[in-house]
This record gives structure tokens, sequence and C-alpha cells, in this order.
């Protein structure tokens, strides 16, 4: 991968305690994160993949530093961001923007486009009056809108105009880390495309940094250099995308399988796991994957296995790596 | 012999922005053993259309204004058209004729009641059976959909339940008095890929022992390839496309069927990044539809002809429906 680590994680884990409902009797810990060593090269998209609750968007607000670590470091550019004050946090803020799921919920609706847009550079005082104007109208051309768009509210646009102007936001600082949190998600497939293909061609031409989370394995496959796969608050496996067909953790190949895919003739061999996600109260020790693993042996019921890497920028964390296929196998005639 | 053939169904909607039409004259027939799958976009009106063949349009501001919804158990029987029964003819026929397991489980599980207890509800109703005898045949429905240690689980709460047990529960509830024709408004959608893998599996198995006619209503072509024998597709409020899962997959012949499978990323072997196809335009809203074709301000092949007049079913003489004036 090109470029040096922009953001480094070490050991990093996060807990939140058990929210108490009305039915809940329950004490103790969510294991939202739980160890992660990860690193986004400069320039790179590093996709984020996994099911409900595994820890993503948590991930996701530890290095935005909307969340605070329990232990660990992230550094952005080699300075440790846990241990910055309130007036180094804000000026670091500029660095580091997001795209959020819900195009309608993220933007405020009493406020033109023109508005939100210039928020931010308000915040930071940045530029005189004609400057940000300036600046709104580059940001929203960049997007494909047309800068007479500025004065009108959020409710005139469709989900996938709303979700270019999440991106002009996210723009609208020169920001080097963009992580975008399930950016997709609610939009349908027809138009799902022209955003994925705007983020690409942006992130092109600034050179920017990316962190993509979503579930979709196939959009991430689209849009990432390397992809990194959670589950249960842990990395369980990253790979370069081009890659993809020689990922090998049993946890991969389950998703991979589970997958459907859009060629009725298209036979996939099929795993399908049994049971749920454990709970994140009581995580299953020895590897978390262990009680819905095909392959699992004793020792994956006591001890964890690491990370480590199997071949240059492919890093697996399972005691039984050697002996697993390889995704490209759960493709009969795929031409690898 | 299709047990359930609808006819030119439409179903209206009063919206402060006008009567809207998300039910346009749909026709589809459906055989015991065999899965329809309905596929189109939010908004399309998949929802609108199960909710019309189950009579459960909400009125006001639903309302269905025209077709048939014939319905016939045995090739022998008259056919029942269930638009013309009474209120309380067609509250008998559902969930024992037609069922349905609805979009939101969370909406249409009650929190306040065990789920043995929503089952339960469900058989009572139309077996008025006792209450050991209920018991029995609801732990026996728990089972059947693969929720594990049904003797505990049946005085649990919905809340007590993952998403995909839920789901389980609702197909349960759903199943319980053996329907004939099962309607399942995206039942995988709100679940987790490696569980709506179990739940997919689960429907087919169930489907084949039970002999049901399916409805499987989707925005994933994945799915749709995976579960369909036959598909059809919807656009703002129409059928644009129908035929077998193949004929759709391998030989589309709309341009919106087109311009959709070729937008729909792929999983595979060796990606690439690349520029994913796309469709310019969105969808229109129902209360603005244009004259013509639904799909014209978004579709490469556009002539006058499509801005003047409707198409009708099958212009280009397919064999199948294909509402296009120019489809090949
Ligand atoms: N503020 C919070 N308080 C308590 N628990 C939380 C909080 N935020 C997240 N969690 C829990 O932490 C775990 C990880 O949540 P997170 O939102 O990071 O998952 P995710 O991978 O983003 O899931 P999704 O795909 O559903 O967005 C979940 O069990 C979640 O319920
Ligand atoms: N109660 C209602 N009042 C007004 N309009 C409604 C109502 N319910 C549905 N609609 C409209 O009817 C149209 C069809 O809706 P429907 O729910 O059938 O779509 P759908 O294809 O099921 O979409 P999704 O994939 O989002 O579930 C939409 O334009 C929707 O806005
Ligand atoms: S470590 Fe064991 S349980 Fe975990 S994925 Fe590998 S084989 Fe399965
Ligand atoms: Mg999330
Ligand atoms: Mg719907």
């Amino acid at each position: 991968m090109p470029g040096n680590p922009l953001v480094q994680l070490e050991q990093v884990i996060k807990t939140f305690p058990l929210r108490k409902g009305w039915f809940e009797k329950e004490k103790g810990n969510v294991h939202a994160v739980n160890g992660v060593d990860l690193e986004i090269f400069s320039g790179e998209t590093l996709g984020l993949v996994g099911e409900s609750g595994c820890g993503k968007s948590t991930l996701g607000s530890l290095i935005l530093r909307l969340l605070k670590v329990d232990s660990g470091a992230i550094r952005l550019d080699g300075r440790d961001l846990t241990e910055l004050n309130r007036k180094e946090l804000f000026a670091l803020r500029r660095q580091m923007q997001v795209i959020f799921q819900d195009p309608y919920a993220s933007l405020n609706p009493r406020m033109t486009i023109g508005e939100t847009l210039c928020e931010p550079l308000i915040i930071h005082r940045l530029g005189s009056k004609q400057d940000r104007e300036a600046r709104v109208d580059e940001l929203l051309r960049l997007v494909g809108l047309s800068p007479d768009v500025g004065s009108r509210y959020p409710h005139e646009f469709s989900g996938g105009q709303r979700q270019r102007i999440g991106i002009a936001r996210a723009l609208a600082l020169n920001p080097k880390l963009i992580i975008a949190d399930e950016p997709v998600s609610s939009l349908d497939v027809s138009i799902r495309g022209e955003v994925l293909n705007l983020l690409m061609s942006l992130q092109e031409r600034f050179g920017l940094t990316l962190l993509f989370i979503s579930h979709d394995l196939t959009v991430v496959q689209h849009v990432s250099h390397r992809i990194a796969v959670m589950y249960l608050g842990k990395i369980m496996e990253i790979f370069p995308a081009r890659e993809f067909g020689s990922a090998r953790h049993p946890y991969t190949h389950a998703l991979v399988s589970a997958i459907p895919i859009p060629k009725p003739e298209h036979q996939k061999k099929r795993i399908i796991l049994q049971g749920d996600v454990p709970s994140p109260v009581h995580l299953p020790k020895g590897c978390v994957f262990h009680p819905r693993c095909p392959y699992a042996e004793p020792r994956c019921r006591e001890e964890e296995p690491k990370l480590v890497s199997i071949n240059g920028g492919h890093k697996v964390a399972c005691h039984y790596i050697a002996k697993m296929p390889t995704v490209a196998e759960y493709f009969p005639g795929a031409s690898t | 012999m299709p047990i359930l053939s609808v006819e030119k169904l439409q179903t209206q909607l009063a919206t402060s922005e006008g009567l809207i039409t998300p039910v346009d004259e749909v026709s589809l027939s459906l055989k015991r053993g065999e899965t329809l799958g309905v596929v189109g976009e939010s908004g399309s009106g998949k929802s609108m259309l199960a909710l019309s063949l189950m009579r459960l349009i909400p009125n006001p501001p639903g309302r269905i204004v025209g077709g048939k919804v014939l319905y016939r158990h045995d090739e022998a029987d008259d056919p029942i058209d269930f638009l013309k029964l009474s209120d309380e003819g067609m509250r008998k026929r559902r969930g024992k004729n037609i069922a349905m397991i609805f979009q939101e489980p969370m909406t249409s599980l009650n929190p306040l009641y065990t789920i043995g207890d929503q089952i339960g509800e469900a058989l009572a109703i139309h077996d008025g059976k006792d209450r050991s005898s209920i018991r029995g045949r609801t732990l026996e429905l728990i089972d059947l959909v693969g929720i594990p240690d049904p003797k505990h689980r049946i005085d649990a709460y919905p809340h007590e339940l993952s998403g995909g047990m839920r789901q389980r529960a609702m197909i349960a509830m759903a199943l319980s008095c053996n329907p004939d024709i099962l309607i399942a408004d995206e039942p995988t959608t709100a679940l987790d890929v490696t569980i709506q893998a179990q739940i997919l599996e689960l429907m087919q198995r169930l489907q084949r022992e039970l002999h049901m006619a399916m409805m499987f209503i989707t925005h994933d072509f994945g799915v749709v390839a995976e579960i369909a024998d036959r598909v059809m597709v919807m656009y703002a409020g129409q059928v644009v496309e129908s035929g077998t899962t193949k004929e759709i997959f391998s030989n589309p012949k709309h341009p919106y069927t087109q311009a959709l499978l070729s937008a729909v990323p792929v999983l595979e072997v060796r990606p690439d990044r690349m520029k994913l196809t796309t469709i310019p335009g969105t969808v229109p809203p129902l209360s603005k539809l244009p004259q013509g074709c639904h799909f014209q301000d978004r579709c490469p092949k556009v002539q006058q002809k499509c801005r003047k007049e409707e198409v009708p079913e099958d212009p280009c003489g397919i064999g199948r429906l294909v509402r296009c004036f120019y489809a090949r």
C-alpha cells in the first residue's frame, strides 16, 4: 500500500455499561470494540465490513474522538488522539469528517443547503463572507449539484441528492480523513452507484483517505483498496481487496457464502452458520467465532488467536488458518 | 392451474399530493409449490400490492378500486373473488387461505404478549381448539421454524429474542393455520446476511414441505435469483416486466430491468475498484407521474410515443409481460 499510515490503532478497547431497560435484569458491559489493531494508509479506502452490532460505528466514533477509548492508542499522523486537550481536538476536527447513513436525519431541516455547507466554515472561522459563498458554490459543483440549490431546504431533495449534500459538507474543510458510515445503505440500488462513483472520484482527486463502513461486502468490495472483516469487536481478517479470492478466515467464508448472488445459474457452496451472533456482553472465551465456526477445535475454545500476517498485507486471526480453503473455492467456475 | 389469479388489480390512496395509484392494473398468477419474486425499488408499490391481496389496505386513505383476486382451492372449485367477500368473509380466509409476513416484525409483534400467546391467538381464532391442544400446536410451530428450545421460548417476549428469532416467530404465526398462499414482504431485509441465509433456507424448506404458493417481496435481486421461480419487476406502481427467473436474469427485455441488473454490484473473486453502472435520474413520485411510460425520463430508448401513450402489457409481442414499446 502506498504512503504511511494516516491512522494507527493499537489494542483499542471500548466497552459500554449495559443500558438498563424495563425488562433487563442483567448487569455488565457491552464489549463493543475488543482489542483492535489497525492501520489506515494515506490515500486509501479501507472497507470495514461486519454484521450489525459488531462494533463498526463505535470504531469510527473512536477515531473521530466522538467517543473515548477505554484503553489503547489511536494516532493520527503519529499524534495520539487520546491525549489531546480540547483546543487541540478542535483543530483536529478539521482533518476528520464523517458521512452518515441517513441523509435525512443528518441534515438540519430548518437550514438551507447553503447554510448547512457554510456552517463548518463559520465554526472554524475560515475566509470572508464572499470566500465562504464561493466555497459553497464550489462544493455543490464538486458533488454534481447546481449552485442555485444552495437556497433550498433538505426536504426538497431526493435521498441520493441529500447524500451528495452530506458529502459536500464532509469536504467543506478539506479534511484528510473521511469516515463514511453506511453511506449508501438507505439508498435504492439505482442511485447507489452514483453516490459511490462520486465518492471514489473525489477521493482520487483530493487524495482523501477513506474509512468505508458497511455491512454489505459486495459494496465494500467495489470501493475499497483493502478490506477488514470485523466480528464481535475484533478484526478477524484484513486483506487487499484485489486478493479477495485468497481470503480464508472461516467467518469471511460464511459471509461470502451467505450473500445471495444475482445470477440464478450461479451455484455457490453454502455454509449456513448456525445460531445467532453471541451477545457482546458475554464474549465467548478463546476465539470469539468458535461457537459458530464449523472448524472449531478444543484449542479455539481456550486460546484467542492473534491477528497475524500470512502473506504481506494479508492478516488473519485463526489458529487453523493453514487448513482453511480460500474464498475462491466457493466460486466454482470462477476464473481466478 | 393457479391457486391465485389476480386480474388488473388497482389500488388508490388519497394523499396530500393528490390521488395516487400505487397498484396500477397488476395481474399475476400463482401456483402451489411455486415462488413468485416481486422486486422493485422503495415506493414502487410492493407492500401496497401485498396488502391489497390480503384486503388490508387502510381505508381511508386507501381503496381497492378495480380488478379481481381469484382464489381457487381445488381445480374443481369455482373461483372465489376475495374482493367480493364481506369483511367477515375475508377475515375467515385470512391466515387460512392466504397469510402474510409483514415488513416490520417489531410493529406486527405485540411487545406485551409472549410469542406463544401470539401464535396461539392466531390458532384459536380459526380453530377454536382448547388451550392444551393450542399449546401443543404452538410448540410444534415454534419447533418447525427452528427456534431452539421451544418449551422455554414459547414464554419469551419479543424483545427477548434476536432479530432472526423474531422473524422465525413471525413465520410461525403466518403458518399457524396452514395457509395455501404465503405472502412474505421483505422478510429478511432487516436481518444480517448470515441470518438471512438461515431464514431463506427455512422458508424454502417449509414451502416445499407444506406445498404452499409463495409471493416473496424484496428489493434485492440476489435474493430473488436464489428463491424465485418466476419474477415480477415493479416500477412506480406498475409491473414493467415478468417472466421466469431465468428469462429475467439472462434475457431481460425492459430497459429498466436491464439498467437495474447492470447497476447491481456483484460479489467477485477478483474485484476491481471500478465505476459502477448507474441509472440517471430518480423514480418519479407517484403523484407526479408523466403521461405515457413511467420510466420515460430515465430511459435510454425513449421516443415520442413513450411520452404520449400508455404502454400496454406486451406491445412488442414478446410473449410475456414487457411494458415497453421498444423492448428488445
Ligand atoms: N452508546 C452506547 N451505549 C451502549 N451500548 C452501545 C452504545 N453504542 C453502541 N453500543 C453497543 O455496542 C455494540 C457495537 O455497536 P456499533 O453501533 O458499533 O455496531 P455496528 O457494527 O455499527 O452495527 P450496525 O451495523 O448495526 O450499525 C452493540 O452491541 C451496541 O448495542
Ligand atoms: N398510508 C399512506 N399514505 C400515503 N401514501 C402512502 C401510504 N402508504 C404508502 N404510500 C405510498 O404508496 C407508494 C407505494 O408504497 P409501498 O409501501 O407499497 O412501496 P414498497 O414498494 O413496498 O416500498 P419499500 O421497498 O420501501 O417497502 C409509495 O409512494 C408510498 O409513499
Ligand atoms: S480459530 Fe478456531 S474457531 Fe476461530 S475461526 Fe479459526 S477454526 Fe474457527
Ligand atoms: Mg453502525
Ligand atoms: Mg414495502
